[in-house]
């Protein structure tokens, strides 16, 4: 009889001995997480079941991640979820066919001109592995070069991406990275406008661009776009085959008129399946004794500045397109800013500063023209980080 | 870290800046290029 109740206070004694402290404190992150989400509605998507997950792999002694930290011959079913959806990849590439059966580049059609805001806003990225390297200077335990690159991907603004980096690069430092990256995407509302103001003048804030954006792309465009670009990035960015081809596929299921239940079931419940079961693995990832490091805090740090330089370098590449472009081709320099791939929430915004400007300016197709470049874009930098580091 | 060893890395991340940054305008800018290309022809049908 003592020895059942021993076992079971065996949890509570974990959290009363030496650094079990930290354990509660986690578990205080994961509530937190949870409180945002319902409360403040701050992607409660992912922010929920990653606070669930942080609360399941951080009570004392849980089954539930059992083998995720040592070897183990009876996994927990969070530790069976991440070795077959997060340490292979699949998770991200399988919510890549269900983002591609969501996007519409019909806007990217109308002007092609903003794919290159969805270069420019990949700044951030580099930016931020910058200043990751230059923490080194100070860091007891500093970040290696991948790891300071995995740190960087956070700028991408793209939660797939920065899994599929993350997990190869800085498999460490994967829940500080995740938390990092979807928690700056819920408040990309609160970081861009004061740095699109800062970088713009109201008379540039104010620059109107009028197309016909009703009209729609013929079919064969966009069925042969998703198709063509695959092959391309395939051929001149390998390492951005299976990510650009699986956000690709989704646009072509979607595009092509003959698998509409296809598309739906990707746009619905694939990516609302992945969506939960990335959650709440990624949540997993957050144990007490990597989490709680000045590591994390530099992380949560640099992930704040890597948003700003995206949308700074955005911002000024528009403004930089605008000394050569004729008068009447002039783009509105904060559709840069756009050039994030947080979408469709960066569109939606900088629509809003233009409306406070002037409440008949509409920006906000060429806007999701380049947040649907963004996208792209930040495939490719992922690419690009991964055949520089790999 | 001693202080060479983090200037070695900053060099690296700035090399992988200068050409991380280029490599991706180069990319899209061939996705550009498809697209007009795909609209121009289908313009001329």
């Amino acid at each position: 009889m003592g020895e059942v109740i021993q076992n079971l206070l065996r949890g509570a004694e974990s959290l009363m001995a030496p650094g079990g402290w930290k354990y509660a404190v986690m578990i205080l992150v994961g509530l937190a997480l949870i409180a945002l989400a319902i409360l403040k509605d701050y992607e409660p998507l992912l922010l929920l079941p990653i606070g669930f997950g942080c609360i399941l792999c951080n009570l004392p002694l849980s089954h539930a991640v059992q083998g995720m930290l040592e070897e183990s011959s009876d996994p927990g079913f969070l530790t069976v979820l991440y070795n077959s959806g997060i340490a292979n990849e699949l998770f991200p590439v399988l919510l890549f066919i269900g983002i591609g059966a969501m996007i519409d580049f019909n806007p990217l059609f109308t002007q092609p001109v903003t794919l290159f805001f969805g270069a420019a806003a990949q700044f951030g990225i580099f930016m931020a592995m910058l200043l990751a390297v230059c923490c080194n200077f100070f860091l007891p335990d500093p970040f290696t070069m991948k790891e300071a690159a995995a740190i960087g991907i956070i700028g991408a603004a793209d939660g797939p991406s920065a899994i599929f980096i993350g997990n190869l690069f800085a498999p460490k430092y994967m829940g500080s990275i995740m938390v990092a990256a979807y928690s700056y995407m819920s408040l990309v509302p609160i970081i861009q406008p004061p740095v699109v103001r800062a970088l713009t003048t109201r008379k540039e804030r104010m620059i109107r661009m009028d197309a016909d954006y009703d009209k729609k792309a013929p079919k064969y465009v966009r069925i042969m776009f998703p198709i063509v670009v695959t092959i391309v990035a395939g051929i001149v960015a390998p390492m951005s085959t299976s990510l650009i081809g699986a956000l690709m596929f989704g646009n072509l299921v979607r595009e092509c008129g003959v698998t509409d239940k296809l598309s739906q079931t990707a746009q619905s419940e694939l990516s609302n399946l992945i969506t939960l079961l990335l959650g709440i693995t990624i949540g997993a990832t957050m144990h007490a004794q990597d989490f709680i490091t000045l590591q994390t805090a530099m992380i949560m740090t640099i992930g704040l500045l890597a948003f700003v330089f995206d949308t700074a370098g955005g911002v000024m590449f528009a403004k930089l397109a605008n000394l050569v472009l004729p008068r009447h081709r002039k783009v509105n320099p904060m559709i840069g800013a756009c050039g994030i791939s947080a979408f469709p929430m960066s569109a939606r915004v900088i629509q809003r500063v233009a409306s406070e400007e002037d409440p008949t300016n509409f920006i906000l197709m060429p806007a999701v023209g380049a947040n649907v470049a963004g996208q792209v874009g930040s495939i490719i930098a992922a690419a690009m980080i991964l055949s520089i580091f790999a | 870290m001693p202080v060479n060893e983090v200037l070695d890395m900053i060099l690296e991340a700035l090399r992988a800046m200068a050409i991380g940054i280029p490599g991706v305008f180069m990319v899209l800018f061939v996705f550009y290029v498809t697209l007009k290309t795909l609209m121009r022809s289908k313009n001329k049908e």
